[in-house]
C-alpha cells in the first residue's frame, strides 16, 4: 500500500520537515478523507494512520503460496510409541533428573519402544548437549525422529551417519574443525586424513596437535606413514601426539622399535634346578623371576620416538638422571605390546605387577602398563592394574578410563575384590559404573552408607551424602523399597540428611516408576 | 465420571514454577497416607515434615483446592501434587465416602456460590452513596478530559517532530506520559502510550508499527471527544479502553449467555509489581461466540477464574458492553465435560473475514482468535509458518523451540490449531491431535 508507506515516511521525519504527500488511495478511503477535514498536517497524519491502519488490517487477503512443500508422509513406525503416562514421567525426567536419561532411554529401547513424537525435541536437545546420549536417543527416535533430524542441521547428528557433517565446519574455529574431523573419520577415514595433510604446513602447532589426535577415531595402519612423518615435526606437542597414536598400532614400526627397547630393559631368570623348582612350587611361586630396569643408553632413533637422556643437571645430577630414565622407561612400556611381557616371562599380568613391586621404577612401570592397557584395550591387564590401584588405595589417581572401559562382568569382578579394601574407593568405582548397579553392589553400598551415617562424624559428611546419591541414582531398582524404608526416619524427622534424602529419593522413585511403566 | 486432566493442564494451574516443581515432587504415592475420590472431589492426606499429615482436597468441577498446610501459595504444592497424581495414577485413588473435612468444605463452597448467585439475581449488593458517587465521577471525568487534552498535544507534537526524533528520546520521555495518564485516572491510555513506546523502540519495521499505534491512540482520543455521537455499545467500549471499566457487579447484572464453552487456550503474563494476568480464550460450541476472561492474581495467589484448557464448561458468561463483546465474566458454572467436535474454521480467509467484521464494528479490536482445522506447521527459515488447507500462509510469532515440539507432535500433518492473530502474525497457543488437546507453552517470545 503506497499511501501507507508514504505516510510512514512523513511521520519519521516529522510534519515540520515534510508535509503529507498526496498519494493514491483506495476509492473508499479517498472519498472519506476528502469529506473529513483536518486542521493541520499532524492531525492529517494521525487520522490517516488511524483509518488506513485499520483498513489495512481488515483488508488483508491471503493468497495460495505456490511451491509450498507438500504435507510430509505419515511415518509408519515399526515399534510402539511410549504411552501418555510414561511420556509424563519422561518429560519430568528430562526437566528434573536428566542424569538418569541414559539408563531410562536404554530401558525404553530394550522394551522395544520409541519415544512419543512430542518428546523428541526435548530429548534431541539433551542429546545435543550430552554426546553420550546420542546413540540411544537416535535409536528411540523412530522414523519421526529421523524425519525431524533431517529438518534441523543441529539435530542431524541423530541420523547416525555422516550426513550431519557440514563442510563449512572445517572453515570454523579449531574446536569445530576437530569435531568435524572426528565425525568424518567415522565415515571417510582417508578423506579426513587427507584434509589434515593438505593443511598441515600452514597450521599452528596447537592445531596440528589437535588434528592429529582426531585421527584416533578409526586409527589404522594406513595412518602410520603420516604419523611417522609427524615424529619429525618441529613442535614437541605434535611429536608427542604422533607417538601416542603410533603406540596404539601394534604392527607399526614404532611399536616394534619400542618392543626391542623393552627387551633390553627386561631380564628374566627361569629356575631350572629340581630343588629350586620344588621349593618354588611349594611356596606358591612361579618359578620365574624378572626385573625391569630403565635404560642407561639409547639407540640412535630413540630421540625421534620421544626418548631422550640429556646431560645431568649440575644442581641435582643423580635425581635428574633417575627422573629421565624413569620417564624413558614409562614411554617404552607404554609403546610395547602388553603380550610381550606375558610371552617373555610366562607370567600373568597379576604376577608381573606383583613381581615388579620392588623395582626401582615401580611407579613408572605401572603407569606405562596403564597407558598401554588403555591404548591396546587389554581387559586382563586393565583388570589387574585397576585391582593393583585398589589394593594400594590409589584408585582415585588411576585414569578412570581403564575401569570404565572394562566390560560389565569384569567391572563386577573387580568390584567384588575391591569390597575388601577402602569404602571410599568402592564408592568411587561404583560411581563410574553404568546404572543400574547389581543388587550385590547396591547392598554393599547401603552397608557402607549405614556405617557412614550411624557413626558420629565431625564436620561435613561428604561420604554419606555421596553414597545416598549413588544409591538413588544408580542403585538396583529392586532395592528401592528397602532404601525407602531405611530412609524413613531421616525424612520424617529433620536431620542433616533430610534434604539429601528427599532430593535423591525423588530421583530413585522416578527411576523406579519409570521402569515399572516401561515394563507395563 | 470424574474429569481427568493432563499434566500440562495441572501444571498450568500452579501459581509459579517453584510450586509446579514442588508439586511434581509430591506426585508420588509414597508421600500420601491416603488417596480417595468420589464423583465430585479428590482428597488425600500428605505426609509433611510435621506429625499430622496435611489434608488436601480438590473440587473437581473447577478444579478448586484447599489444603491445611500453612502455605500462602494457591494452589499449594500439595494440591498440585494431588491433581498430578490423579492425572497419572488415577487407580491409586480409592472410591470412598467423603469425610467431614471434605464434605464441609464442599458444602461451604456450594453455599457461597448460591449466595453469590442470589445476590446477583436480587441486586442486593451494598450500594454506595449515589450523591457522593456522582460527585466523584464528575471529578474524574474532568481529570480525564484534562489528561486527554495533554495527551493529544503530546501526540501531535510527536508527529510534528517526527518518529526518528522520538526514537532517540530517553525512556523517561514515554514513561512520564504513561504516569501522567495514570494520574489523570485514565490507566487505559497509559497502556496505549506504552504500546507506542514499544513500537517505537522495536526493530525492523518499527516505523510502520509506530504509525499504527499512533493512529490507534489518536482514534481513541477522537472517539472519546466525540462520545455523544457514538452508539451506546461502542461508547462503552471507548470508555472501558480509556479506563472506565464497569464494575463486575454491573457486568454480572447483564444478560448471561448459556453455552457449552470450550477452553481453547490460556496465557499468563507477568505484569508489574508481582501481578499476573491470565487471559483465557473460550468459544461457545452452540453460539460460536468468542469470549475472553481476564483474571488477575498476585504472585502465589489463585486466579479468580480457573479454566482448564482443552475442557468444556456448561457455564453462563456475561459480556462487558462493547460493539464486539468478547471480554466476559463467568456468572455460573455447570458441569465440566469433554467435547468430541470442536468449533473451527476451515480457511484462514474465514477467520480474517471475521476479524474484518469485528474491526468494522470496533476498530480497537487488536487480536482475533483463530481455531482452524486441517492446518499445519511448516518450518521456514529460522521459524515457522502456518498453512491452511489451501496453502495460504501466515507467519508464526513466538519461541521456535516450542514450535518444534508442536511440529514434532503433529509431524507436519494437518491438525486443529488455535492461536491469536494480531494483524500480521499468529501466536500458536494450542493444537489438538486426535482429540487430545496440547498446550503450546510460551506463546510469545
Amino acid at each position: 500500500m503506497i499511501a501507507w508507506k508514504e505516510l510512514a515516511r512523513t511521520a519519521i521525519v516529522g510534519t515540520e520537515r515534510q508535509s503529507v504527500l498526496p498519494s493514491p488511495q483506495p476509492p473508499t478511503l479517498g472519498a472519506f478523507f476528502q469529506e473529513y477535514k483536518t486542521a493541520n498536517s499532524e492531525e492529517e497524519v494521525l487520522l490517516k494512520a488511524a483509518v488506513m491502519g485499520t483498513w489495512k488490517a481488515a483488508a488483508l487477503q491471503l493468497r495460495e503460496t505456490p511451491g509450498l512443500e507438500p504435507v510430509p508422509d505419515v511415518e509408519v513406525e515399526s515399534h510402539p510409541t511410549t504411552k501418555p503416562k510414561l511420556n509424563t514421567l519422561l518429560q519430568q525426567m528430562s526437566e528434573d533428573a536428566p542424569q538418569i536419561a541414559a539408563e531410562v532411554l536404554e530401558g525404553v529401547r530394550r522394551a522395544g519402544m520409541i519415544l512419543s513424537p512430542e518428546l523428541l525435541p526435548t530429548f534431541f536437545e539433551l542429546a545435543r548437549r550430552d554426546k553420550s546420549l546420542r546413540e540411544v536417543v537416535s535409536a528411540v527416535g523412530g522414523k519421526r525422529g529421523a524425519a525431524l533430524a533431517r529438518r534441523r542441521s543441529d539435530w542431524e547428528f541423530l541420523l547416525g551417519n555422516a550426513t550431519g557433517l557440514q563442510e563449512s565446519a572445517w572453515e570454523g574455529p579449531r574446536q569445530e574443525r576437530v569435531a568435524y574431523l572426528r565425525e568424518l573419520r567415522l565415515e571417510q577415514k582417508e578423506k579426513a586424513r587427507q584434509l589434515v595433510q593438505e593443511c598441515w604446513k600452514g597450521e599452528q602447532a596447537a592445531n596440528r596437535r589437535d588434528f592429529l589426535l582426531a585421527l584416533e577415531v578409526g586409527l589404522a595402519l594406513e595412518d602410520e606413514a603420516f604419523l611417522e612423518s609427524a615424529l619429525d615435526d618441529k613442535s614437541k606437542e605434535v611429536r608427542e601426539a604422533a607417538q601416542s597414536l603410533l603406540a596404539r598400532l601394534p604392527d607399526s614400526a614404532f611399536v616394534k622399535r619400542m618392543t626391542e627397547r623393552a627387551r633390553g630393559c627386561l631380564q628374566v631368570v627361569k629356575k631350572s634346578g629340581l630343588l629350586s623348582r620344588a621349593i618354588t612350587a611349594l611356596s606358591g611361586g612361579t618359578g620365574t623371576s624378572f626385573s625391569i630396569e630403565a635404560p642407561s643408553q639409547l639407540d640412535a632413533q630413540a630421540k625421534r620416538d620421544g626418548l631422550e637422556l640429556s646431560a645431568p643437571k649440575p644442581t641435582d645430577p643423580a635425581g635428574f638422571v633417575a627422573e629421565q630414565r624413569g620417564e624413558v622407561l614409562e614411554k617404552i612400556i607404554a609403546g610395547t605390546p602388553l603380550n610381550f611381557w606375558i610371552q617373555e616371562t610366562g607370567l600373568t599380568p597379576e604376577e608381573l605387577i606383583s613381581g615388579s613391586q620392588k623395582a626401582n621404577y615401580i611407579g613408572r612401570i605401572i603407569r606405562g602398563w596403564e597407558l598401554a592397557a588403555a591404548y591396546q584395550h587389554h581387559d586382563d591387564w586393565a583388570k589387574a592394574l585397576v585391582l593393583h590401584r585398589v589394593i594400594h588405595g590409589t584408585i582415585d589417581h588411576n585414569p578412570g578410563g581403564l575401569f570404565v572401559a572394562l566390560p560389565r562382568q569384569e567391572q563386577e569382578w573387580v568390584m567384588e575384590r575391591a569390597a575388601e579394601y577402602s569404602s571410599q574407593q568402592y564408592a568411587s568405582m561404583s560411581n563410574l559404573m553404568a546404572a543400574p548397579l547389581s543388587l550385590e553392589i547396591t547392598r554393599k553400598l547401603h552397608a557402607l552408607l549405614n556405617e557412614s551415617i550411624t557413626k558420629p562424624k565431625n564436620g561435613y559428611d561428604y561420604e554419606g551424602y555421596r553414597l545416598i546419591q549413588i544409591l538413588c541414582l544408580q542403585g538396583a531398582l529392586e532395592f528401592y523399597p528397602q532404601l525407602v524404608e531405611y530412609a524413613k526416619p531421616y525424612v520424617s524427622e529433620p536431620t542433616s540428611y533430610t534434604e539429601t534424602w528427599n532430593k535423591n529419593l525423588f530421583i530413585y522413585e522416578l527411576r523406579h516408576t519409570l521402569f515399572q511403566e516401561i515394563k507395563s | 465420571m470424574a474429569p481427568t486432566f493432563t499434566v500440562d493442564q495441572v501444571l498450568g494451574l500452579a501459581p509459579d514454577a517453584a510450586s509446579a516443581s514442588a508439586g511434581k515432587g509430591l506426585a508420588t504415592t509414597r508421600k500420601w497416607v491416603s488417596l480417595c475420590k468420589n464423583a465430585e472431589a479428590l482428597w488425600g492426606e500428605c505426609q509433611g515434615s510435621g506429625s499430622t499429615p496435611y489434608q488436601v482436597r480438590i473440587d473437581l468441577s473447577e478444579p478448586a483446592f484447599k489444603c491445611s498446610c500453612p502455605s500462602r501459595k494457591f494452589p499449594c504444592k500439595h494440591g498440585i501434587g494431588l491433581l498430578l497424581l490423579w492425572s497419572g495414577s488415577a487407580d491409586a485413588f480409592q472410591e470412598s465416602a467423603a469425610p467431614a473435612w471434605v464434605t464441609e468444605w464442599l458444602d461451604t463452597r456450594k453455599a457461597r456460590a448460591e449466595k453469590k448467585a442470589e445476590q446477583h439475581e436480587s441486586g442486593t449488593q451494598k450500594q454506595a452513596d449515589p450523591v457522593a458517587q456522582a460527585k466523584r465521577a464528575e471529578k474524574r471525568e474532568s481529570r480525564v478530559e484534562a489528561g486527554i487534552e495533554e495527551l493529544e498535544t503530546w501526540l501531535k507534537d510527536l508527529v510534528r517532530r517526527g518518529f526518528a526524533a522520538a526514537k532517540v528520546e530517553p525512556a523517561s520521555f514515554w514513561t512520564r506520559m504513561e504516569a501522567r495518564m495514570v494520574d489523570a485516572q485514565a490507566p487505559g491510555l497509559s497502556r496505549y502510550v506504552r504500546s507506542l513506546f514499544s513500537a517505537c523502540s522495536s526493530g525492523e519495521g518499527w516505523e510502520e508499527r509506530t504509525l499504527r499505534e499512533a493512529g490507534r491512540l489518536y482514534l481513541l482520543i477522537q472517539s472519546w471527544k466525540n462520545q455523544s455521537a457514538l452508539a451506546e455499545d461502542f461508547r462503552e467500549e471507548v470508555r472501558t479502553l480509556v479506563g472506565f471499566a464497569p464494575s463486575k457487579e454491573v457486568v454480572l447484572a447483564g444478560d448471561p449467555v448459556q453455552d457449552l464453552w470450550y477452553v481453547w487456550g490460556q496465557r499468563v503474563e507477568e505484569l508489574e509489581d508481582g501481578l499476573r494476568l491470565q487471559r483465557t480464550w473460550l468459544q461457545g460450541t452452540k453460539t460460536k461466540r468468542w469470549a475472553i476472561t481476564l483474571s488477575y492474581a498476585r504472585k502465589g495467589m489463585p486466579f479468580e477464574f480457573s479454566f482448564v484448557p482443552g475442557s468444556g464448561y456448561e457455564s453462563e458468561l456475561v459480556f462487558y458492553p462493547s460493539s464486539v463483546p468478547r471480554r466476559a465474566l463467568e456468572k455460573k458454572r455447570g458441569q465440566m465435560s469433554l467435547l468430541s467436535e470442536l468449533p473451527t474454521v476451515q480457511f484462514f480467509d474465514e477467520a480474517l473475514a471475521e476479524y474484518a467484521s469485528a474491526l468494522a464494528a470496533n476498530p480497537f479490536v487488536e487480536v482475533q482468535p483463530i481455531a482452524i482445522r486441517a492446518a499445519r506447521l511448516v518450518p521456514q527459515g529460522n521459524g515457522f509458518v502456518v498453512a491452511d488447507s489451501t496453502n495460504c500462509l501466515i507467519p508464526l510469532r513466538g519461541d521456535p523451540e516450542e514450535y518444534w515440539k508442536a511440529y514434532a507432535g503433529t509431524g507436519g500433518q494437518p491438525v486443529v490449531l488455535f492461536g491469536e492473530w494480531n494483524e500480521s502474525t499468529f501466536t500458536l497457543l494450542s493444537y489438538n491431535i486426535n482429540g487430545v488437546h496440547r498446550t503450546v507453552k510460551g506463546g510469545v517470545a
